[in-house]
């Protein structure tokens, strides 16, 4: 159900602070209690989504202080910071993509 | 071992190589420099590097040997040390810096910086943040490759 679904913002350079909203106007709040749970697929992958726009976060962060303030910050830890960011969101493609050829899988069984 | 330790060691290594960089070039700069703020004579200075040790772990509690770090965290600079040797001395007594008294009056002295060895520091330390590069490089294609399985 779509109405069971939380946009997660943990990082303020998303769209603001303002509460989300669906499309009909209702919030979309959580409504199964227990989808917080340890263990729930749903929060790993969230969880792992969150790192990756870590990692995406602060390359653009060390990269606007490059521009700034160039010299308290090295060359190559922006590269570096910039790497990870695409290893990060690489590996979470992969994974993305196994996870969707699972379900077209499953759900053209004939 | 992390998702992308080696590749932070490495920076660590990086950033050192940057600092000796940074270390070597105030040695060319000042290498003729008779005087400097403080009123002494300008001195080399050196970079004391340090291995930052992994976090200590006991592999069995009965063997005091096996206290080991495991893998280390990379470099990192402790300090910059000043090389008090004596400098050259260049007899001029003309110059305004030169010793008026003693037995070396009328000599110049100037920084213990030998032009040669700072250039081989420089070759060596441009060619360690070619190599730190290098295992970057080496990392990211491993990260690649395990990412390839999946295909």
């Amino acid at each position: 159900m779509i109405s069971t679904l939380q946009l997660l913002r943990s990082d303020e350079h998303h769209l603001g602070s303002a509460p989300v909203t669906s499309l009909t106007g209702k919030s979309l709040e959580k409504t199964l209690p227990d989808a917080k749970a340890p263990g729930n697929f749903e929060n790993y992958l969230l969880d792992a989504l969150n790192y990756v726009n870590g990692k995406q976060t602060s390359s653009d962060v060390i990269a606007q202080q490059l521009i700034v303030d160039p010299d308290s910050v090295d060359v190559h830890d922006v590269t570096i910071a910039m790497a990870e960011a695409n290893l990060s969101l690489t590996m979470a493609q992969a994974v993305i993509d196994r996870m969707i050829k699972g379900w077209t899988e499953i759900t053209t069984t004939r | 071992m992390g998702l992308f330790s080696s590749i932070n060691i490495a920076a660590t290594g990086m950033s050192v190589e940057r600092l000796r960089t940074d270390v070597i070039s105030d040695n060319i700069a000042n290498a003729s420099t008779t005087r400097t703020a403080d009123g002494g004579k300008f001195k080399k200075s050196t970079v004391i590097l340090e291995a930052i040790s992994g976090d200590l772990q006991y592999r069995n509690p009965f063997v005091p040997e096996s206290i080991d770090g495991g893998v280390g965290k990379g470099v990192r600079a402790l300090r910059v040390e000043k090389d008090t040797t004596q400098g050259r001395m260049v007899y001029d007594p003309t110059h305004p810096d030169a010793i008026q008294s003693g037995p070396n009056a009328g000599y110049v002295e100037y920084p213990n910086v030998n032009i040669v060895n700072e250039m081989v520091n420089l070759i060596s330390a441009s060619r360690a943040y070619e190599a730190n590069s290098t295992v970057i490089q080496g990392s990211k294609e491993m990260f690649q490759q395990a990412l390839q399985i999946g295909k």
